[in-house]
C-alpha cells in the first residue's frame, strides 16, 4: 500500500473552504490562541457560580475573623498600635482559604472530563494541551480574584480603623498570589492522576493538612537541617512572615528539647525548625515546583486515553 | 469477511483503517480491521454490544490510540497517518459524537455550540447564525438558550449530533445517534442524514437499530468480537447471502380457502421459481421454502437471490400473469436483520471452530509431550542399561 503522507504540513497554510462559502480560519498558530482565548471565555461562564461561592467563602472567612476582633474590642482589649499587626490578625485564615480556593477551581480541571465522560465531545475539537491552558488560565484568574477580594475586605476594615493600609500589605498578597498558582498546579497535578474529581481533591487536601505536616515533623525530628523547599506547605509561611522580613534571624528557629518530666528536665537535643524561605527561594522554589507539577498533569493528561 | 474491492477511480477514500487493533491489557477490543470510507457515501457500522465499535470510533477520534495499523485521514488530497502530531489538522474537517454525549450541565446550547463552533475555526461573525441554524434542524430553537441540565436524554441527544456538524465538517461521525430518540425525532434524524449526504457529507454511523441503518447507509460494516466479518453494500451482502425476501400481497387472496389458497401458491411457484436465481431443485432450496405464505405477517414471502434484475424479473412475470398484485416490497430493515444474524452466526461457527481447533490442538500438544517424557524415560533406562551392560562388557 503506498500512502503519501508528507503533505500535512501545507494543510496548515490553507483555508478551509465550508460548504456554504464561508471560510475557516488558519489551523496554526493563530487558531491556537483562538482556542485559547474562546476556552478562557467558556470557562470563565461555565465557572461563574464557582468564583460567586468562593467570593462568599472569603466574605464568611473575614467575617469570622472580624467577629473575633470585635468579640477582643468589646472585652476591652485594645486594637494592635500598628495598622500592619491588625492585618495580620485577619491572616490566620489565608492558608485555609488558599486550600480551599485552589480544590475546588483545580481539583477537577481534568478529572471531570472523564468522570462525566464531556471529555468525548471536547477533546476531538481543541489539543489538550490549548485545553488545559485555557483552563488553567482561566481558573487561575477566577482564583486570583477570590484571595485578592479577601485581602480587598481586610484593607477596607484596616483602613477604617487605622486610616491607612500599608503598602507591605499588597505584597503579602502577592505572596498568597504566587504561593495559589503553587497550589493550583499541585491539585491539577492531582486532577490529571485520579478518574474522580473528589478523589482527586481529597486527596491533595489530605496531602497538604497532613502529609506534609507529618514529613516536616519527621524530617526535623531527624534533625535534617536543609531547608524544606520540597514541601509545598512551607511556601505558605511567607505571606504572613513577608511583614517580618527581611530580618535574617526570622527563617528559622531553635526549638529546645528538655529530657524528663518537670523540674527533673535536663537539657536535651535542639531542633531547627525554618520558619519561611526568603523572597528568591520562594519565587524559584515555588516557580520550579509549579513547573514540576503542571509538567507532570500535561503529561499524563496527554497520555490518558478515555 | 467480504473481500474489500479495489476502489475504482469515482470511489476517494476519505478515511482509511489499515490493519488496526486496539487491545485493553490482555483483553482485545478491536482486532485487525482494515476499510475505507468513501467521500459521500453514508456508511453503516453495525455489530452487537462490546463489539468494538465505540472503540473503532474513539480510535478515529484519537480519544484511543491504536495498539497495531494506521488509521489514515485525507487532507490535502492525500491519505495522511493519524498520529499525535497530525490530529489537530487531520481531525479538523471532521465532527465526532462519541457515544451518549454528556454535557456541562450549567451551560446553554448556544453557549456550548458556539465555543465548539469557534474552536473548529468557524468565522466568529457567523457562528451567531450557524448555531441557530442547525439548533432549528433538530427542532430544539425553543431551547438554545435554556441550561442544559434538566434536558432529556433525547433532547441531549439531538445537541450532540449537533455539536458534530456545528463547523460544517465535510466528514461526520456519529456513535449510537439514535440512542434515546423517540421515533419522530429518529424519523427527523434520518431526515437529517440524508440531507447532509445531499449536500455531499460523509458519515460513518454506527447504530443499534438495523432499520435506521438500512433505511440510510450506502454500505454497511459489520463487526464482531472486534472482528470485521462484512463489508458491503446492502445488495452484495443480499447476493453473498444467496437470498433475499419479497413480500408479496394479493387482492382477495384468502389463506383459510384451502382449495383457492393452494392452487394460487402453486401458480406462484410455477411462474416465479424460475426467476428467482436460485436453484430450487437442491435439497436446501426446495419450492416449498421458497415461496410460502407468512400467516404472521399475512403476506406470500419470496425468496430470491437478491439481485435486483431477478427481483424485476419477478414483478414482470407476476404482472404478466396478471397475479393482482396489492404489495410488492423487499424490505431492507428485515433484510439486513437477516443478514446480520446470518453473518454473527457463521462467525459464532468459526469461532467455535477455532476454538474447537485450538483444543484439539492443545490436547494433541499436551500428548506428545507425555509421549515425549515417556519416550525419554524409556531412553533414559535403555541409556543406563546399555551403559551398565558396556561397563559389564568392558569388566
Amino acid at each position: 500500500m503506498s500512502l503519501k503522507t508528507n503533505s500535512i504540513q501545507e494543510t496548515h497554510s490553507e483555508n478551509l473552504a465550508l460548504s456554504n462559502g464561508t471560510e475557516k480560519i488558519n489551523i496554526g498558530a493563530y487558531r491556537g490562541w483562538i482556542q485559547i482565548e474562546k476556552t478562557i471565555s467558556f470557562e470563565f461562564v461555565r465557572n461563574g457560580k464557582k468564583l460567586l461561592a468562593m467570593i462568599i467563602t472569603s466574605a464568611g472567612i473575614f467575617l469570622l475573623s472580624l467577629i473575633i476582633q470585635l468579640i477582643q474590642k468589646n472585652q476591652g482589649m485594645d486594637l494592635p498600635f500598628e495598622a500592619l499587626d491588625y492585618f495580620q490578625n485577619y491572616l490566620g485564615m489565608i492558608n485555609f482559604l488558599i486550600l480551599i480556593i485552589g480544590t475546588t477551581f483545580f481539583g477537577s480541571i481534568i478529572a471531570e472530563d472523564f468522570e462525566k465522560e464531556t471529555g468525548n465531545l471536547i477533546f476531538p475539537k481543541i489539543p489538550k494541551e490549548r485545553l488545559l491552558l485555557g483552563r488553567f488560565i482561566a481558573r487561575y484568574l477566577y482564583a486570583f480574584l477570590s484571595v485578592a477580594f479577601y485581602y480587598l475586605l481586610v484593607a477596607i476594615v484596616t483602613y477604617v480603623e487605622y486610616d491607612g493600609i500599608p503598602k507591605i500589605v499588597w505584597e503579602s498578597m502577592l505572596w498568597a498570589e504566587w504561593y495559589l498558582f503553587g497550589i493550583a498546579a499541585f491539585f491539577t497535578m492531582f486532577s490529571s492522576i485520579f478518574k474522580r474529581s473528589s478523589t482527586a481533591m481529597i486527596t491533595g487536601i489530605l496531602s497538604i493538612l497532613i502529609i506534609f505536616n507529618l514529613l516536616s515533623m519527621i524530617f526535623m525530628f531527624s534533625g535534617v537541617t536543609v531547608e524544606p523547599f520540597y514541601f509545598l506547605t512551607y511556601y505558605a509561611n511567607i505571606i504572613t512572615q513577608w511583614f517580618h522580613m527581611p530580618a535574617a534571624d526570622s527563617r528559622f528557629q531553635e526549638i529546645p528539647f528538655m529530657r524528663g518530666p518537670g523540674a527533673a528536665a535536663s537539657e536535651g537535643s535542639t531542633y531547627y525548625q525554618w520558619i519561611t524561605p526568603s523572597a528568591t527561594g520562594a519565587i524559584i522554589g515555588l516557580g520550579i515546583y509549579s513547573i514540576i507539577c503542571l509538567t507532570i498533569a500535561y503529561i499524563l493528561f496527554k497520555r490518558r486515553q478515555n | 469477511m467480504t473481500q474489500i474491492k479495489p476502489l475504482n477511480s469515482e470511489k476517494i477514500p476519505l478515511v482509511r483503517f489499515d490493519h488496526v487493533t486496539k487491545r485493553f491489557g490482555s483483553f482485545t477490543a478491536v482486532k485487525d480491521i482494515s476499510f475505507e470510507i468513501n467521500k459521500g457515501e453514508i456508511l453503516g457500522f453495525l455489530g452487537p454490544n462490546g463489539a468494538g465499535k465505540s472503540t473503532t470510533m474513539k480510535m478515529l477520534a484519537r480519544l484511543l490510540r491504536p495498539t497495531e495499523g494506521t488509521i489514515y485521514i485525507r487532507a490535502n488530497n492525500h491519505l495522511a497517518p493519524l498520529t499525535n502530531r497530525s490530529k489537530d489538522v487531520l481531525l479538523n474537517n471532521v465532527g465526532f459524537l462519541i457515544e451518549n454525549p454528556t454535557f456541562y450541565g450549567n451551560m446553554t446550547p448556544r453557549e456550548l455550540l458556539s465555543y465548539f463552533a469557534e474552536l473548529k475555526g468557524y468565522p466568529p461573525s457567523k457562528v451567531h447564525n450557524r448555531v441557530e441554524k442547525v439548533v432549528e434542524m433538530v427542532g430544539l430553537s425553543d431551547w438554545i438558550d435554556v441550561k442544559m441540565k434538566g434536558f432529556s436524554k433525547g433532547m441531549r441527544q439531538k445537541i450532540g449530533i449537533v455539536s458534530a456538524i456545528v463547523h460544517d465538517p465535510d466528514v461526520i461521525v456519529l456513535d449510537e445517534p439514535h440512542t434515546g430518540l423517540d421515533p419522530r425525532a429518529r424519523s427527523e434524524v434520518r431526515a437529517l442524514l440524508l440531507e447532509l449526504k445531499k449536500k455531499g457529507k460523509t458519515i460513518f454511523l454506527s447504530s443499534h437499530l438495523l432499520y435506521e441503518v438500512s433505511e440510510v447507509a450506502d454500505r454497511v460494516a459489520i463487526i464482531s468480537n472486534g472482528k470485521l466479518i462484512a463489508l458491503d453494500s446492502l445488495e452484495n451482502l443480499e447476493q453473498r447471502a444467496q437470498g433475499s425476501v419479497i413480500e408479496l400481497e394479493l387482492f382477495n387472496f384468502d389463506p383459510f380457502a384451502e382449495k383457492e389458497f393452494n392452487k394460487t401458491i402453486e401458480r406462484l411457484r410455477k411462474v416465479v421459481l424460475p426467476h428467482t436465481g436460485l436453484n430450487f431443485q437442491s435439497e436446501s432450496n426446495s419450492p416449498t421454502d421458497l415461496i410460502k405464505y407468512n400467516s404472521n405477517s399475512g403476506q406470500i414471502e419470496i425468496i430470491f437471490n437478491g439481485n435486483p434484475e431477478n427481483q424485476l424479473k419477478i414483478f414482470r412475470a407476476l404482472f404478466e400473469h396478471n397475479f393482482p398484485v396489492l404489495e410488492f416490497s423487499v424490505p431492507k430493515a428485515d433484510l439486513l436483520e437477516d443478514l446480520y444474524l446470518m453473518f454473527m452466526d457463521e462467525e459464532d461457527e468459526h469461532q467455535l471452530a477455532e476454538k474447537q481447533e485450538l483444543m484439539v490442538k492443545k490436547k494433541m500438544k499436551k500428548n506428545k509431550k507425555v509421549k515425549k517424557v515417556k519416550k525419554m524415560s524409556k531412553m533414559d533406562h535403555v541409556g543406563k542399561y546399555a551403559n551398565m551392560e558396556a561397563k559389564e562388557g568392558i569388566k
